[in-house]
C-alpha cells in the first residue's frame, strides 16, 4: 500500500526556530554537548592530559626516564616506584608518562600532516576536472591496498630509524583516507550553486577552492583525524614493538611492552602491562572525542542552544 | 529606441556526453534586452532557458554565437579581461540557500564582491553593506547571521543584495522565486520591481510561471527544447499568441480566476506524447511529433524564426504565412477530440 | 440530488511534541465536511497545518504526532476508533490518496501493473486477469495511452507526469467515495500539470468520487474546485464557494493568499507566523492583522460565523472586508505589531 506512517514532521510544518542552529559558535556548542555527555568529557580529559604530558612529561615525572639504575632492577610496584621498575632499573611510571612524548606527538604530527596533505590533494584532485584527479585516486588506492604493517616495516627499515622518518611513514600511509574523505565531500559540494555564485561575482577558481570549498568539506576529515591519531599511536607502538621504530632506551610504549615481554611468564608483569594500559587509554580517549565530534558536527544540531 | 543593453546572436551551447553524443542545451538563440527593460524567458524544464542565463554571466562557454553587453562583445574574452566586467552583469539563483556559503555571515557574503572589485577600505565596505541591506529591506542585525538562521525569503534578499553589491546594470534572475512560498514570492517580485525603478536595472527573468511573467515582464521569449519558438512584446505573446507550443503553454496556465475556467478548458491544446530527448533531436520542427497541426513540410524543413509582425517573431511557417490561424486550428482540434 | 456528507470531521485536534517538552498544536478544533461528488480545495500558507489535517482525516499522524481529540465520520462510523487493519481496509478502497512526488510513493521494485493489481485485489475479490483489465481501463481514463504496455514499467522508468497519473489511477481504481490529494502536481511542468489535473477531473467524474485537494496553488483552486476551505494556525478560518472565495473573501488570511498571487485583490498580512506552541486565547492571526481592534480580537475566542448558507468565516470583524476591497478603508503599509 502506498501510505505508511512516516517518521518525519510534515513538509508544511514550520518549526524553524528549533531546526536551524548557528554553524558558528563551535566552542559554545562543544560546551553544551559536553554538559550532557559525560563520556565525551572523559575522553576530552584523556586527550588534554596526553597533550600536557607530550609537552611537559620530562619535567613532571619523578625519575629520569632514561637513566638506568642498576640497584633497582625489576622492583615490583611500590610506594617509591608506583609502576615498579624494569630490567634496566628504569622507573616504569616515569617512562610510561614520558612515552607519551613520542607516541602521542608522533601520532599527532603524522596525523596533522596526513590531514593537511590529504585534504589539499583531495581538494585539488576533485575540484578541478581532468585526468590528474583519476591518477591521484588510483595512486591512493594502491597505497591503501597494501597491508599497512608490511608497508610500514619496509619503509622504516629502508629509511632508517629516525623519528622524522617514522612520522613521514605514518603520515604517508594515512594520507589516502583523507584524500578520499575530502574528495567525496568536494564532489557533492562543487555542483552547489554557491560555487557558481562565487564565480559570477568574480572569484578565481583557486580562490573558490580554498576559500569556499575547503572549509565546507573539512568536517569528515576532522572527525577521521581523531580516529587516525589512535591508529597512528598503535602503528608507532607496533613498529617499535617489532624493533623497527623507536629504539630503547627512549621511552616508548611499544618498545617498553616488547622489552618487558620476556618477564611476563616470570610474573614480572608491570613493565609491559602499564604501558599497554596507558596506550589503550590514550587511543580510547581520542576515539571518544572523535565520536563526540561526529555527533556534534554531522548528526546532531540540537546543541546550538 | 535606445541601444539594447544585451544582445544575443545565434547562441548555441552543447554539452558532451559519453560515447560521442552531445546534448543540445540551446540552439541559435537570438534576442535583445532593452535598457531598463525586463525580458521574460519562459519554457519548461529542458528548454534551455537556464543555460542561456548561465551563458550570459559567463558560467558556460558558448560553442557558437555572440553575446554583447552594450557595445562590447563578452563571450570571447579572456578570463582576466572578463573578470572586471563581471561587476556589470550579475545573477540571482533559484535556490537561495544553495547559493550561499553556509559558513559565511551576511556581511561576509556582501563584502566579498566589494573586495574583489577593489573596495579596499573597510569603512567604505561596511557603509556599502548597510546601504545594501536597507535597499533590500533587511534589518541591519542580520549582518551577523548565517544563511541557515534566515527565512527563505530573507535568504533570497541577501542573494539579491549580493548581486547588486557592485552596482551592476544587468541582472539575470534565474527563477528567483520558484522555491519560495507564495507570500514571500510576491514580496520578492515587488522588491525587484522597486529596485529596477530605483537603480535603472535591466533584467532577464527566467521562469516557468507565466502568471508572474505576465505581471513582471515587458518582452517575452518562449523556449522549447533549446530553441526560441516565439519572441515579442508581452502583449503580443499573451494576447496574440502564434506558436502552437506557446499557445499550449499559455492555455495550461491555471489562472487564479474561476471565471477563466471554461475558456481554459475549451482551449487547452493537448500536445501528445512527451518532450523528446535533447540528445536525439528531430530534423525539422522540434514540435512536429507532438503538434496536432503538423504536416509533412514541418517534419522535414528546418524551421527559422520568421517575422509575424514588427518585433514579433515566430518559429512556425504555417501561422506566419497565414496558412492557418491558431483559432481555426483549435476549433478543428476540439472537433477531433469530442 | 441530495448532497450527503461523504466525510465529516468534528473537533479534530492534532499535536506534536517538540524539543524541550513543548507541544506544537498543528490542528486545532477543525470541523469540516465533504459532500458527495464535490471537489473541495484546502488552502493556506505554509505551516498552517493543511497536510497534517489531510493525514488526520485518514486516521494518520506523522510520528511523533498524535490525534488527540475529535471524530472523523465516514459512513456513519468514526474512523479514529478503527484499528490499524480496519484503517488499511478503508484506505485505498473507500478513501483514495494521492501524494506529491509519485515516484517515491510507489514501490520501486514492483512493476506498476502489479502494484495496481495488488491494490485492487487487496480490497476486492477479483482474479488477476479481471484486475488487470480494470487497471488498464483506469489507466486509459486518466490519460495514459498504450496502457497495456505501460503495465510492465517500473516507477523510475516513468516521467513525472506519467507517474502521477499512475498514482491517480491507483487511487481511483476501487472507486473510492472520496480522494484526498495533497499537492498532486507540484514539481510537474506547466503543460503536464494541466493535463494531469484534467485527467484527474475526468477520473473522478467517472468514479463519482469527491475530492479534497490540498494545495498552495490558487490556480488549481480556481480551475478545479467547487468549494474552498482556508486554514490558518491549524484552524479553518474561512469556507466559501470558489467564486465567493475569489471575489468576496472575508478573512484577512484569505486576503493575504489572494494578494500573494498578484491578482490585484487582497492585501498583505504582517510578517510572522502563527505561534503554535502556546495557543492564544483570542484570534491566532491577531498579531499580524490590520483589522484587529486590539481588545476583543486578542482576548476572545473566535468562532466560525455563518455569514450565508455557504460562506463561513472566523472573524467577528468580517464586514470590514468589503470596505477594504472598495478602498473605503485603506490598510497602511506596516501592518501588524511584531
Amino acid at each position: 500500500m502506498t501510505m505508511e506512517v512516516l517518521g518525519v514532521l510534515p513538509p508544511d510544518f514550520d518549526d524553524s526556530s528549533d531546526v536551524f542552529t548557528t554553524r558558528g559558535g563551535l566552542l559554545r556548542r562543544l560546551w553544551q554537548y559536553a554538559r550532557s555527555h559525560p563520556l565525551f568529557v572523559f575522553g576530552s580529559v584523556i586527550v588534554l592530559v596526553s597533550f600536557f604530558l607530550a609537552a611537559f612529561a620530562p619535567f613532571v615525572v619523578p625519575y629520569n626516564p632514561v637513566q638506568a639504575n642498576a640497584n633497582a632492577v625489576l622492583v615490583a610496584p611500590s610506594a617509591s616506584h608506583w609502576f615498579g621498575t624494569d630490567n634496566a632499573g628504569l622507573d616504569v611510571f616515569s617512562r610510561t608518562l614520558a612515552a607519551t612524548r613520542i607516541d602521542v606527538t608522533v601520532a599527532l604530527v603524522a596525523t596533522l600532516i596526513a590531514l593537511i596533505l590529504g585534504s589539499v590533494i583531495g581538494l585539488l584532485a576533485s575540484f578541478y576536472e581532468g585526468v590528474l584527479g583519476e591518477i591521484v585516486m588510483r595512486t591512493a588506492d594502491v597505497v591503501q591496498a597494501f597491508p599497512l604493517f608490511v608497508l610500514a616495516m619496509i619503509i622504516v627499515t629502508t629509511a632508517g630509524d629516525s623519528l622524522v622518518a617514522l612520522v613521514f611513514v605514518i603520515a604517508f600511509l594515512n594520507t589516502p583516507i583523507f584524500i578520499r574523505l575530502m574528495r567525496s565531500q568536494v564532489l557533492s559540494m562543487k555542483h552547489r550553486s554557491f560555487i557558481d555564485a562565487a564565480r559570477v561575482i568574480g572569484n578565481r577558481e583557486r580562490v573558490i577552492a580554498f576559500r569556499h570549498v575547503l572549509w565546507n568539506c573539512l568536517e569528515p576529515g576532522l572527525i577521521q583525524a581523531s580516529v587516525t591519531v589512535g591508529f597512528a599511536i598503535l602503528l608507532t607502538a607496533g613498529l617499535s614493538f617489532l624493533g623497527a621504530g623507536v629504539q630503547p632506551p627512549t621511552a616508548e610504549w611499544g618498545s617498553m611492552i616488547s622489552s618487558g615481554s620476556n618477564g611476563l611468564i616470570l610474573g614480572e608483569w608491570w613493565p609491559s602491562v602499564f604501558p599497554g594500559i596507558m596506550m589503550s587509554v590514550a587511543i580510547l580517549g581520542f576515539a571518544i572525542v572523535g565520536e563526540g565530534l561526529q555527533d556534534l558536527l554531522i548528526r546532531g544540531d540540537d546543541y546550538g542552544g | 529606441m535606445t541601444e539594447p543593453i544585451i544582445r544575443v546572436k545565434d547562441l548555441s551551447v552543447r554539452f558532451p556526453l559519453e560515447r560521442g553524443k552531445t546534448i543540445q542545451a540551446c540552439h541559435n538563440v537570438t534576442f535583445e534586452v532593452g535598457e531598463r527593460g525586463t525580458m521574460g524567458l519562459v519554457g519548461e524544464s529542458g528548454s534551455g532557458k537556464t543555460t542561456v542565463g548561465r551563458a550570459l554571466v559567463g558560467l558556460v562557454k558558448p560553442n557558437s554565437g555572440e553575446i554583447w553587453f552594450r557595445d562590447q562583445r563578452i563571450d570571447n574574452l579572456k578570463p582576466s579581461v572578463f573578470r572586471p566586467m563581471r561587476k556589470n552583469i550579475q545573477m540571482v539563483f533559484q535556490e537561495a540557500y544553495d547559493s550561499l556559503d553556509p559558513r559565511q555571515t551576511v556581511v561576509q557574503v556582501l563584502e566579498e564582491p566589494l573586495k574583489l572589485h577593489g573596495m579596499d577600505s573597510k569603512t567604505e565596505r561596511r557603509a556599502r553593506v548597510s546601504e545594501l541591506l536597507t535597499q533590500v529591506g533587511l534589518p541591519l542585525r542580520v549582518a551577523g547571521a548565517r544563511p541557515a538562521e534566515l527565512s527563505a525569503g530573507d535568504q533570497q534578499r541577501v542573494c539579491i543584495s549580493r548581486a547588486l553589491a557592485t552596482g551592476p546594470d544587468f541582472v539575470v534572475l534565474d527563477e528567483p522565486t520558484s522555491n519560495l512560498p507564495p507570500d514571500a514570492e510576491m514580496e520578492i517580485i515587488e522588491l525587484l520591481n522597486e529596485l529596477q525603478a530605483e537603480l535603472g536595472l535591466s533584467y532577464l527573468f527566467i521562469s516557468h510561471d507565466l502568471n508572474l511573467v505576465k505581471q513582471f515582464c515587458d518582452t517575452v521569449a518562449v523556449m522549447y527544447l533549446s530553441q526560441i519558438v516565439e519572441v515579442g512584446n508581452r502583449d503580443d505573446i499573451f494576447a496574440q499568441t502564434k506558436h502552437p507550443y506557446s499557445w499550449a503553454l499559455l492555455q495550461s496556465v491555471l489562472w487564479p480566476d474561476p471565471r477563466m475556467r471554461q475558456t481554459s478548458l475549451a482551449n487547452r491544446l493537448r500536445l501528445s506524447g512527451e518532450i523528446p530527448s535533447p540528445i536525439d533531436l528531430p530534423v525539422g520542427c522540434y514540435l512536429a511529433g507532438r503538434c496536432p497541426f503538423a504536416v509533412d513540410r514541418c517534419r522535414v524543413e528546418l524551421q527559422e524564426l520568421r517575422e509575424y509582425s514588427a518585433d514579433h517573431l515566430v518559429r512556425c511557417w504555417r501561422t506566419v504565412e497565414g496558412e492557418v490561424s491558431l483559432d481555426t486550428l483549435i476549433g478543428a482540434n476540439k472537433a477531433m477530440s469530442s | 440530488m441530495a448532497a450527503e456528507d461523504v466525510l465529516r470531521a468534528e473537533n479534530l485536534w492534532v499535536e506534536y511534541p517538540a524539543a524541550g517538552k513543548r507541544k506544537i498544536h498543528a490542528v486545532n478544533g477543525v470541523d469540516l465536511s465533504v459532500k458527495q461528488g464535490e471537489i473541495v480545495g484546502l488552502v493556506g500558507e505554509s505551516g498552517c497545518g493543511k497536510s497534517t489535517l489531510a493525514l488526520a482525516l485518514m486516521g494518520l499522524a506523522r510520528s511523533p504526532g498524535k490525534i488527540t481529540q475529535g471524530q472523523v465520520w465516514y459512513d456513519k462510523r468514526d474512523l479514529l476508533k478503527f484499528s490499524d487493519s480496519q484503517l488499511r481496509q478503508i484506505r485505498g478502497k473507500d478513501i483514495g490518496i494521492i501524494v506529491q512526488n509519485a515516484k517515491s510513493a510507489m514501490n520501486p521494485m514492483l512493476r506498476i501493473g502489479d502494484q495496481i493489481v495488488n491494490v485492487i485485489r487487496s480490497h476486492e475479490e477479483l482474479d488477476v486477469e479481471s484486475a488487470r483489465r480494470r487497471a488498464i481501463e483506469m489507466l486509459e481514463v486518466v490519460g495514459i495511452n498504450d496502457a497495456t504496455r505501460r503495465l510492465g514499467a517500473y516507477p523510475h522508468e516513468l516521467s513525472g507526469g506519467m507517474a502521477q497519473r499512475v498514482l491517480i489511477a491507483m487511487a481511483l481504481v476501487c472507486r473510492p467515495k472520496i480522494v484526498i490529494a495533497d499537492e498532486p502536481t507540484s514539481g510537474l511542468d506547466v503543460t503536464i500539470q494541466a493535463q494531469v489535473l484534467d485527467d484527474l477531473a475526468r477520473g473522478v467524474e467517472q468514479t463519482g468520487s469527491a475530492v479534497l485537494l490540498v494545495t498552495q496553488d490558487l490556480g488549481l483552486v480556481a480551475n478545479y474546485c467547487d468549494r474552498v476551505l482556508v486554514m490558518y494556525g491549524g484552524q479553518i478560518v474561512e469556507g466559501a464557494k470558489v467564486e465567493d472565495f475569489f471575489d468576496h473573501a472575508l478573512h484577512p488570511s484569505t486576503q493575504g493568499l489572494l494578494w500573494s498571487v498578484g491578482s490585484g485583490v487582497g492585501q498583505k498580512l504582517g510578517r510572522g507566523r502563527a505561534n503554535l506552541d502556546v495557543l492564544p486565547s483570542g484570534c491566532y492571526l491577531e498579531p499580524r492583522c490590520a483589522r484587529s481592534d486590539g481588545t476583543a480580537c486578542r482576548t476572545d475566542a473566535q468562532d466560525l460565523i455563518e455569514v450565508t448558507g455557504s460562506h463561513t468565516v472566523r472573524c467577528h470583524r468580517w464586514q470590514l472586508a468589503e470596505k477594504e476591497r472598495n478602498g473605503v478603508i485603506t490598510v497602511s503599509g506596516d501592518v501588524g505589531r511584531l
